[in-house]
């Protein structure tokens, strides 16, 4: 068995006794995820990846506390919520305007429209409010169930539930009034 | 609840297809959060860090030798091959939690058996009940030499451990009741000795 393929338990064991080869093991096991819940709720690309660095050195550092009460998946992704969280905060005190609008155009379509259907969701996403956007990627990026988001985001389930059923309505409707013809979303209709 | 599905599936898919990071912007990431992983141990068990480091003796004739015995201090010391490594070791227990390294033998002290193990630069010992590292140790500068110590002949109550080669070189490792010996050179003479690490 090589250490890539061990299972996380035994990683945890040995990463919270200090191993730093179990650790990195860990950390690349989970990177592609804890990366992505920081960009679906931090938007910018450049506070995205300052978010994730935060979030991993934050997950190294509560390792040794970790006490296996919740799935290690799901630990992980309530550090990276929080440090994702933690980011739009500060982005939120900077004295500049944060550039969601000035980043809101979509880059001309490659062949297959992956990359544009790609952006284009993303880009929707980061208009919805924080607390939908947040509740949706746990959600459908993470993988959460009701409960786990809850105790996340400390709401009751049924505020998950309604913060989930309205996100959707609003990301649905972002999307079906973006410009199909150049791919561009019609500001004008966004909160139609 | 099944409201799901009122989420288009290729949303859901373009929200988790996020391109992928560079690998160069992975690495940094991750050697960036590595840097805590020391501090952190070190401040969880401060008093035991102090107790094994207290225990610490090192003795090499002459020369200045690193040696720890915490686990605490394992966290420090990187195997030289940070890259994923297979260990199917035969005879030994904690052979999975010692990747990077290679078995050099067994010996026993204070009713446990002890796995002893080396890189290319430290000899770590591993209790083989709990795979609890007790304590790794830093191989001295080895002068190169030919001979082996396959003929060596131990002492009462000494423990042949194994041999193994580092920078080409063939040691021998012996346990004695009091500490771990490295043999080489010419004359399979004590090129190194520090004292048994001590149960976790």
């Amino acid at each position: 068995m090589t250490i890539s393929s061990a299972p996380d338990d035994l990683l945890i064991q040995r990463a919270k006794r200090g191993d730093s080869v179990a650790t990195d093991a860990l950390l690349r096991m989970h990177y592609d995820s804890v990366r992505t819940v920081c960009h679906r709720i931090v938007v910018n690309k450049a506070d995205a990846e300052d978010a994730t660095q935060h979030a991993l050195i934050s997950i190294v550092r509560a390792l040794p506390g970790f006490d296996g009460r919740s799935k290690f998946s799901t630990w992980v992704y309530r550090i990276a919520t929080n440090a994702a969280l933690d980011e739009v905060r500060r982005i939120r005190r900077r004295p500049t305007p944060t550039d969601i609008d000035a980043t809101f155009v979509l880059p001309v379509g490659d062949a297959t429209g992956a990359v544009e259907a790609q952006m284009d969701v993303a880009q929707a996403l980061a208009l919805l409010p924080e607390e939908y956007r947040t509740t949706l990627v746990l959600r459908h990026v993470a993988d959460l169930d009701y409960e786990e988001i809850a105790e996340i985001q400390g709401v009751p389930v049924g505020t998950v539930r309604s913060r989930l059923a309205r996100g959707r309505t609003q990301l649905a409707n972002i999307l079906g009034n973006q410009d199909t013809s150049t791919g561009r979303h019609n500001p004008d209709e966004r909160n139609t | 609840m099944s409201d799901d599905e009122q989420l288009d599936p290729r949303i859901v898919a373009a929200l988790r297809d996020l391109p992928a990071a560079s690998n160069e912007i992975r690495d940094a990431h991750i050697a960036e959060a590595l840097a805590y992983v020391s501090p952190s141990v070190a401040r969880r068990s401060p008093r035991r860090w102090l107790a094994v480091a207290a225990a610490l003796v090192v003795l090499v004739g002459g020369n200045a030798l690193y040696a720890s015995l915490s686990p605490s201090t394992v966290s420090n010391v990187s195997p030289r091959n940070d890259a994923v490594t297979t260990v199917p070791i035969k005879g030994s227990v904690c052979g999975e939690d010692q990747a990077g390294y290679t078995i050099v033998g067994t010996y026993s002290s204070a009713g446990s058996v002890r796995e002893v193990w080396t890189s290319k630069q430290n000899l770590v010992v591993v209790d083989q009940t709990s795979c609890t590292q007790l304590g790794t140790i830093t191989h001295p500068a080895i002068v190169a030499s030919s001979n082996g110590c396959a003929g060596f002949a131990l002492g009462a109550g000494n423990q042949a451990v194994g041999t193994y080669s580092v920078a080409g070189t063939e040691l021998t490792l012996v346990a004695t009741p009091t500490e771990l010996q490295i043999h080489g050179g010419s004359s399979c003479e004590v090129i190194a000795s520090y004292p048994l690490p001590v149960g976790p």
